[in-house]
């Protein structure tokens, strides 16, 4: 019987929208260096359709070689927060707590920096998909699995317990993603069974990211039905949040592509998932994909229709 | 080192250094204890082959910690490159040496950047080559400086003493004919790079102008001391006129 998590579940949110938040040059999706703010692409986005999500979550992405100073990121994100309406409620998709790094990582710039945003915007939740997001201080192009042996558990169950005693907020461990092409799979745990057996032995609340699920599942040589199987081997009572992000199957691949477009099989699995986590507080749309104007592109529109229709069921 | 520590080292071997890379795929498992070869027993090479190369191109680029080498070093890497006949054979060594263990590309302040970092593993590649050694020291300055423009408060640290701190930003003398022997060298032909008040500011100038904006920061060399103790108040503030006027006082 896992230990009870330490807060109680907040009510039902609904669905929100997470939006990747690199920094580039002002035709792209996140901020543009050149102004310190959103992107007009962003702020077209969120201006269209910010109401129709009932919270935004956001993620942190390092503004080049500057330091993880709140005061040098507060003024962009003040100007993405303004673009939904107010009271909206807020989440903060942290990319550098590393909860995965096997080596020596010192976290105390990131509780820092996530506790001084997190006193300003006041955030219902941080939450870090658990892989290595940087080794030995050079980040990663993509978020590493995590090593699958014991040891490394053992170090991520204690990076978890330190993460959630120090940050102010609350933390959910995101399951990690296993996309075809890019995945660098050390060990031989069962990822279902390592993340249950961390978060129970953390006593932290979970995010599950149903593309991520999929991509593990399509990785052990799953199709069809049996993408869907094995969730009891999950810690679906922990899990807070549901993540949909872009996906594809090309070329007998899984393919975790963040383009917008959500796949049949990942609203199969919401829904399963949505039936069968007692705690979900919320469900994410992560990435939508939208034209320069903002406008969510023809492609993605009709699952996104699926998913808000689901997730407006689950809300009755 | 325990089993964890010695499965990370070889890990991060294998992002890091292609010759390691190479070597398992010539099921060459040597130096690799027991647990590390179960671990990496169902590793695919042809995905850990394009994580290594994206983490190279990552930091050729700066697309990876926002610091990218070929921009900042191209003539150092035009320089390596001759010596070794094969361009990226430059970046390899660099990526599988120790130095590469001293960057903080986080934001944590936590080691230094990948420029310095590249600039010490290079130093000693170039030992004996002056023209371009020289060379190495502009493009570091040049780089550190230029970021310093963007980014006021920097993710890593700054450990060279060429970079010096003003009030106002900071700065760097070198010399245009040769590379400095440490800080305290004085150089030939001085030429500032410096990035004060949001801009980044390079030129050559004379001695005594650059005794002027090296006694502005917080440790001038002893050179500066010297040259400055026999002058004048009234000389003192004729020269600092014209480089308050330009933003560099």
């Amino acid at each position: 019987m896992p230990v009870p998590m330490r807060a109680a579940a907040p009510s039902r949110l609904g669905l929100g929208v997470g939006m990747d938040m690199p920094w580039a040059g002002g035709t792209v999706v996140g901020f543009d260096s050149q102004v310190g703010g959103p992107s007009r692409k962003v702020e077209g986005f969120l201006r269209r359709y910010g109401a129709e999500f009932s919270y935004l979550m956001f993620s942190f992405q390092p503004r080049g070689p500057a330091a993880m100073d709140a005061s040098l990121y507060v003024p962009a994100y003040d100007r993405l927060v303004a673009l939904v309406p107010a009271g909206t409620p807020l989440v903060l998709h942290q990319t550098t707590l590393n909860l995965a790094a096997s080596h020596a990582y010192d976290r105390q710039a990131v509780y820092r920096f996530t506790n001084a945003l997190h006193a300003r915007y006041g955030f219902q939740w941080v939450v870090e998909d658990i892989g290595i997001w940087s080794q030995h201080g050079i980040p990663m192009p993509y978020p590493l699995p995590p090593f699958l042996t014991e040891e490394a558990l053992a170090r991520t169950i204690a990076n978890v317990r330190e993460a959630r005693a120090q940050l102010a907020a609350p933390l959910h461990i995101e399951f990690p993603g296993f996309s075809d092409g890019f995945m660098v799979i050390v060990g031989e745990l069962d990822a279902y069974d390592y993340f249950r057996r961390l978060a129970d032995a953390a006593d932290v609340a979970v995010t599950l990211d149903v593309g991520h699920l999929l991509s593990y599942r399509w990785l052990r040589g799953h199709r069809g039905e049996a993408l869907f199987g094995d969730l009891d081997r999950l810690p679906l009572e922990r899990c807070r949040e549901l993540h949909l992000s872009g996906c594809a199957i090309a070329r007998n691949k899984f393919l975790d592509l963040h383009h917008g477009v959500l796949l049949d099989e990942q609203l199969a699995l919401c829904e399963l998932l949505l039936e069968r986590c007692p705690s979900l507080v919320g469900v994410t749309y992560e990435d939508p994909a939208y034209s320069q104007e903002g406008v969510l592109v023809p492609k993605a529109m009709p699952n996104v229709h699926r998913l808000r229709g689901l997730v407006e069921q689950w809300m009755r | 080192m325990d089993a964890l520590s010695s499965l990370d080292a070889s890990f991060s071997r294998l992002i890091f250094d292609r010759a390691a890379r190479e070597r398992l795929r010539r099921q060459d498992w040597s130096g690799l204890d027991e647990a590390t070869r179960q671990a990496l027993s169902n590793t695919n090479l042809d995905e850990l082959d394009r994580l290594g190369s994206a983490v190279r191109r990552g930091i050729e680029t700066g697309d990876l910690g926002g610091m990218g080498l070929r921009p900042g070093f191209p003539k150092t890497l035009a320089a390596l490159a001759a010596r070794t006949g094969e361009e990226g054979a430059v970046l390899d060594g660099f990526l599988a040496s120790r130095h590469l263990r001293e960057v903080d590309g986080i934001g944590r302040r936590a080691g230094v950047s990948m420029a310095e970092a590249f600039y010490d593993w290079a130093s000693e590649q170039l030992q004996g080559d002056a023209a371009a050694s020289c060379a190495l020291q502009h493009e570091l300055a040049g780089m550190l400086l230029k970021t310093r423009v963007h980014a006021p408060v920097l993710g890593f640290q700054v450990r060279t003493p060429l970079i010096r701190v003003t009030e106002r930003g900071s700065l760097c003398v070198l010399d245009a004919a040769r590379p400095l022997r440490d800080a305290e060298d004085k150089p030939e032909q001085p030429f500032v790079h410096a990035c004060h008040g949001g801009r980044y500011i390079s030129g050559r100038l004379s001695h005594a102008v650059a005794a002027v904006l090296l006694q502005a920061t917080r440790s001038p060399p002893a050179w500066v001391t010297s040259m400055l103790a026999g002058v004048s108040p009234g000389w003192l503030e004729r020269m600092r006129g014209p480089l308050i006027e330009k933003g560099l006082l």
